[in-house]
C-alpha cells in the first residue's frame, strides 16, 4: 500500500499540458517527502545514524493533528467550517504538532542513542529499528489497525481559475506555501546563526568540535529537534493533503523520504531537498506515463542507477560536509 | 605557579604501555617542550591531558583541580528521574502481562454492548493489581464473578446487585482461607466461618469438603500478596539499576574534552584538523561560541543583543586572526589555505577559547626555515600575552631557542627533564634521541 497520488483530475487532451500537471504535483508532493528527508539527513550528517524512527515520529504527529482537530472542535468549540478559523486553526497546529514531535525526537535521542554514543555504530542502528517498532505500535494502539480519515479541511478550488488548462488547488499551494518557507528557513538558520555553525562543526570533526569547547550532546539534541519539528510539520500537511492517516504511514513514507535522502546525498541538505522533488516527480511522472503499480519500482530503480554512478548521491561530496 | 601537573600518568592500550609514570609540571608563562623519537608517546601524552583518551593510572590537575565535569543536581535528579521510570516499567513487567492484557483490554473489547474505553481499562488494571475480583456483565443482565485476570468464574448472578454480594462473600471466603482459619463444627455441620470470626460463610455435611473449599482459596489468596511482593521487588530492582546506570553513564564522560577546553586548556593537532568547509572568520568563531549567550529561539530570531554580541566575536577574530597574521584572509575556505596558513589558524582557532595553557602538537612540522622561525615568535608572543605554552616539536632550532624547560620521552617513559642547556648536555638523551638521528 502507498500513499495515494492525487492524480486523478488530470486533463489529458494536450502532451504538455499533461506533462506540467503531472510535474506540478510531482513537485508538490516532493516538497513533502523533502521535509520528511531533511530529518534524516540532518540526523545522519551530525552522528551518521540513519534514525528509522523518524518516519514514526512523523505518523504520530500525524496521529496528534488529528486528535487535536477532533478536541478543538469538541471542547473549544473551534468552527472548521469557515475560512479564517481552518487558517488560524492550521497555524495552531503547525506550532504545537512540531513541538511535540521535537520534544518526542529528542527523548529518543536521550534515553536510546545517547547512551551508545561511544559504542559500535550498528548498535544504535539496531536500536533505531526497535524505537521505530515501538513508536508503531504505539500508532496502533492509538489510531487502531484501520486506515483513519483526516478532515479535508483546505480547499480543493483551483487557484489559477476553473477555467485554466492546468490544476492547481488551494491545497496545493497550501503544501508549497509552507514546506518552501520551512526550507529556507531552516538552510538560513543552519548558514548563519551560531547553533548551525556548531552544527557544521560537529557534522565536520566532532572531536575538534569538542576541543572548542562547543557541548556536542547539545548539538546533536538541537538537531534532532529541528527533525522532529520539520517531521511534526509535515506531518499536518501530509494529514490535510492527503486526507488518510494510519499507523503504518510513518514507514511507507518514511522509506520514500529515506531514499530522498540517499538520493540527493545524505548528511547534504540541499540534497535531501532535491532528492524529495526528484523522487516527487518519479512517482507522478511514473504513475501517470507508466502505470500506477509500478511507481514504486521506477523510483528505486532511478535509486540504484544514480548511486551505481555517482555513489554518494547527487549534491553528495567525498568530503565530509555533512549538514 | 602550577597550571598544569602530571603525576605518573600513564596510559595503556590493552596489554601495550604507551605512557609510563611521566611526571611533568607546568607553571605560568611558561613554554614547556615535550621531545622524543617518534613514538615515544608525545601525542599520547596531549590525548590524555585533552580527555580524547583516560588515562590508565596516575592523575592530571589543572590549577590544583581534576579535570572533570563537576557535579550538579540536575545529574541527581535525572538519575532520581530514570530510577523511577525504569522501576515502574520493571514493576509493570513483573506482573503477568498476559493476565494483565487480559484483565484489562481484553474484557473491556469482550463487553455486550459497550465500546472499549481506555477509562474502563485503566479501572480494571487497577483493580486487577489490587487483587480485586472481577465483575462482567453477560448477555441478559446477567452477572459473572471471576478472579482478577479473569480467566476463573467464580459464580453468576441475576443482577448487579447480587453480584456485588456474591463478591464480597467470595473475597470474605478468600481471605478466610488465607489465614490460618479452620473449619469448624456447628450444629452438626462444618462451617467456614470468616476472618474475624463474626460470620457463616459456607457450611458443608462433612469435614473434608470445608477443608476443599478452604484449599480451593487458599490457592487465590495466595494470588495477590504474591503478584504485589514481586512488583516491589522489581521497582526497588529497577530503581537501583535504573538510577546506578544513569549515573555509570554519566561518570564515564567527566573528562570529555569538551569539559577540558572549559577549564582552560585549549590545543592544535599534528594532522591539521580545521572545519575544512568552512571559512576562516568561521572557524576561529567557533571557538569563541562558548563565552556566548542566548538560546535558539533568540539566535533564531537574531534579536539585537545577540548581534552586538555576534558582531563583538567577529571583531575579536578578525584581531587574532592578525595576531598570527592570517588578516584579510577571513573569507577563504580553510581547506584552500596553504598549510603553513592552516597551522596558524589552528592556533588562532585554539587561542580563541581564551585559554591559560595551549597544547601545541609539531606546529613547525612541514615548515620552511623562515617559517619557523616566524613561528618561533609567535608562540614567544604567545607566552608574552600571560599563557603558557606545551610544545611537542621535532625542529631541535624551534625547541632549544624559545623552550623554558624540556622533558625528553623515550618509549613511553620520561629520560631527563631540565632547561635546553641541561637536557642538551644530558648523554642519556643524546644516546636515545639525538645520538641516533646523528647516526642515522
Amino acid at each position: 500500500m502507498t500513499p495515494p497520488l492525487l492524480v486523478a483530475a488530470v486533463d489529458t487532451s494536450s502532451g504538455w499540458q499533461t506533462f506540467l500537471q503531472y510535474a506540478l504535483i510531482g513537485l508538490t508532493n516532493g516538497a513533502l517527502f523533502a521535509l520528511v528527508a531533511l530529518g534524516y539527513t540532518m540526523v545522519y550528517g551530525i552522528i551518521e545514524l540513519i534514525n528509522f524512527a523518524h518516519g514514526d515520529v512523523f505518523m504520530l504527529g500525524s496521529f496528534l493533528a488529528l486528535a487535536l482537530i477532533g478536541a478543538m472542535a469538541k471542547y473549544l468549540g473551534w468552527n472548521w467550517g469557515e475560512p479564517a478559523m481552518i487558517g488560524l486553526g492550521i497555524g495552531l497546529l503547525l506550532v504545537v504538532v512540531p513541538l511535540f514531535c521535537a520534544a518526542l525526537n529528542v527523548t529518543i535521542d536521550r534515553v536510546v542513542y545517547k547512551p551508545l554514543r561511544r559504542a559500535p555504530k550498528l548498535a544504535p542502528l539496531v536500536s533505531a529499528i526497535g524505537v521505530s517498532f515501538v513508536l508503531m505500535n504505539v500508532g496502533l494502539l492509538w489510531g487502531g489497525a484501520a486506515d483513519r480519515h483526516f478532515p479535508d479541511l483546505v480547499s480543493r478550488q483551483s487557484v489559477l481559475g476553473e477555467t485554466a488548462a492546468l490544476s492547481f488547488t488551494v491545497k496545493d499551494l497550501m503544501v508549497v506555501a509552507i514546506t518552501v518557507p520551512i526550507m529556507i528557513a531552516l538552510t538560513l538558520f543552519v548558514k548563519t546563526t551560531r547553533l548551525g555553525k556548531a552544527m557544521r562543526a560537529t557534522a565536520q570533526d566532532p572531536l575538534a568540535a569538542q576541543l572548542m569547547g562547543i557541548n556536542v550532546d547539545r548539538v546533536i539534541g538541537a538537531t534532532f529537534a529541528l527533525g522532529g519539528a520539520l517531521a511534526g510539520a509535515a506531518a499536518v500537511i501530509y494529514g490535510l493533503y492527503i486526507n488518510t492517516v494510519s499507523y503504518q504511514m510513518g514507514f511507507q513514507n518514511g522509506l520514500y523520504a529515506f531514499t530522498a535522502a540517499v538520493l540527493g546525498g545524505i548528511g547534504n541538505i540541499p540534497g535531501a531537498v532535491l532528492g524529495g522533488l526528484v523522487i516527487g516527480l518519479a512517482r507522478s511522472l511514473g504513475s501517470g506515463y507508466v502505470g500506477e503499480r509500478w511507481t514504486s519500482a521506477l523510483v528505486f530503480v532511478i535509486l540504484i542507477a544514480i548511486l551505481v554512478f555517482r555513489p554518494a548521491g547527487l549534491l553528495g561530496s567525498r568530503t565530509r560536509d555533512k549538514v | 605557579m602550577t597550571l598544569l601537573k602530571l603525576n605518573k600518568l600513564i596510559v595503556r592500550f590493552g596489554g601495550l604501555t604507551a605512557v609510563e609514570d611521566v611526571d611533568c609540571v607546568v607553571r605560568e608563562r611558561q613554554i614547556f617542550s615535550i621531545i622524543g623519537p617518534n613514538g615515544a608517546g608525545k601525542t599520547t601524552v596531549f590525548n590524555a591531558i585533552t580527555g580524547i583518551y583516560e588515562p590508565s593510572g596516575g592523575t592530571i590537575e589543572f590549577r590544583g583541580q581534576p579535570l572533570r565535569r563537576r557535579l550538579s543536581w540536575q545529574v541527581l535528579v535525572l538519575c532520581v528521574v530514570v530510577g523511577l521510570i525504569t522501576g515502574f516499567g520493571a514493576a509493570l513487567v513483573s506482573v503477568d502481562v498476559n493476565a494483565l492484557w487480559r484483565a484489562a483490554i481484553k474484557r473491556n473489547y469482550a463487553r455486550p454492548g459497550e465500546p472499549f474505553s481506555y477509562a474502563a481499562a485503566g479501572h480494571d488494571a487497577w483493580n486487577y493489581m489490587q487483587g480485586t475480583l472481577a465483575l462482567d456483565r453477560m448477555r441478559g443482565n446477567r452477572w459473572a464473578v471471576r478472579t482478577p485476570d479473569g480467566r476463573r468464574t467464580l459464580g453468576y448472578a441475576k443482577s448487579h446487585d447480587e453480584a456485588e454480594q456474591m463478591r464480597s462473600r467470595f473475597e470474605k471466603l478468600i481471605d478466610a482461607a488465607g489465614s490460618t482459619t479452620a473449619p469448624v463444627e456447628r450444629d452438626g455441620k462444618w462451617v467456614v466461618r470468616d476472618r474475624d470470626d463474626t460470620e457463616n460463610l459456607a457450611s458443608f455435611e462433612a469435614e473434608a469438603d470445608a477443608r476443599a473449599v478452604l484449599d480451593k482459596y487458599a490457592t487465590l489468596a495466595r494470588d495477590p500478596a504474591a503478584r504485589r511482593r514481586s512488583a516491589l521487588v522489581a521497582l526497588l530492582l529497577g530503581i537501583v539499576v535504573g538510577s546506578a546506570g544513569t549515573w555509570a553513564v554519566w561518570s564515564r564522560a567527566r573528562r570529555t574534552p569538551e569539559v577540558i577546553s572549559r577549564a582552560g586548556i585549549a590545543r592544535t593537532f599534528q594532522n591539521i584538523r580545521l572545519f575544512q568547509n568552512m571559512t576562516v572568520l568561521e572557524n576561529v568563531l567557533t571557538g569563541m561560541d562558548r563565552g556566548l549567550r542566548g538560546g535558539v529561539i533568540r539566535m533564531a530570531l537574531q534579536l539585537p543583543g545577540i548581534r552586538q554580541q555576534e558582531r563583538a566575536a567577529r571583531e575579536r577574530a578578525r584581531r587574532l586572526l592578525g595576531f598570527v597574521g592570517l588578516a584579510g584572509k577571513e573569507r577563504m575556505l580553510a581547506k584552500n589555505l596553504p598549510y603553513g596558513d592552516q597551522r596558524r589558524l589552528e592556533i588562532a582557532r585554539a587561542l580563541a577559547t581564551e585559554p591559560q595553557l595551549i597544547l601545541l602538537d609539531e606546529p613547525a612540522a612541514g615548515m620552511n626555515p623562515a617559517e619557523s622561525i616566524e613561528l618561533n615568535r609567535l608562540i614567544g608572543q604567545i607566552r608574552d600575552q600571560g599563557l603558557s605554552v606545551l610544545l611537542i616539536e621535532h625542529h631541535m632550532k624551534v625547541v632549544m631557542g624559545i623552550s623554558d624547560r624540556i622533558a625528553v620521552l623515550d618509549y613511553g617513559a620520561k629520560i631527563a627533564e631540565g632547561t635546553p642547556e641541561e637536557v642538551r648536555k644530558n648523554p642519556k638523551v643524546i644516546a636515545a634521541y639525538l645520538g641516533s638521528e646523528e647516526v642515522s
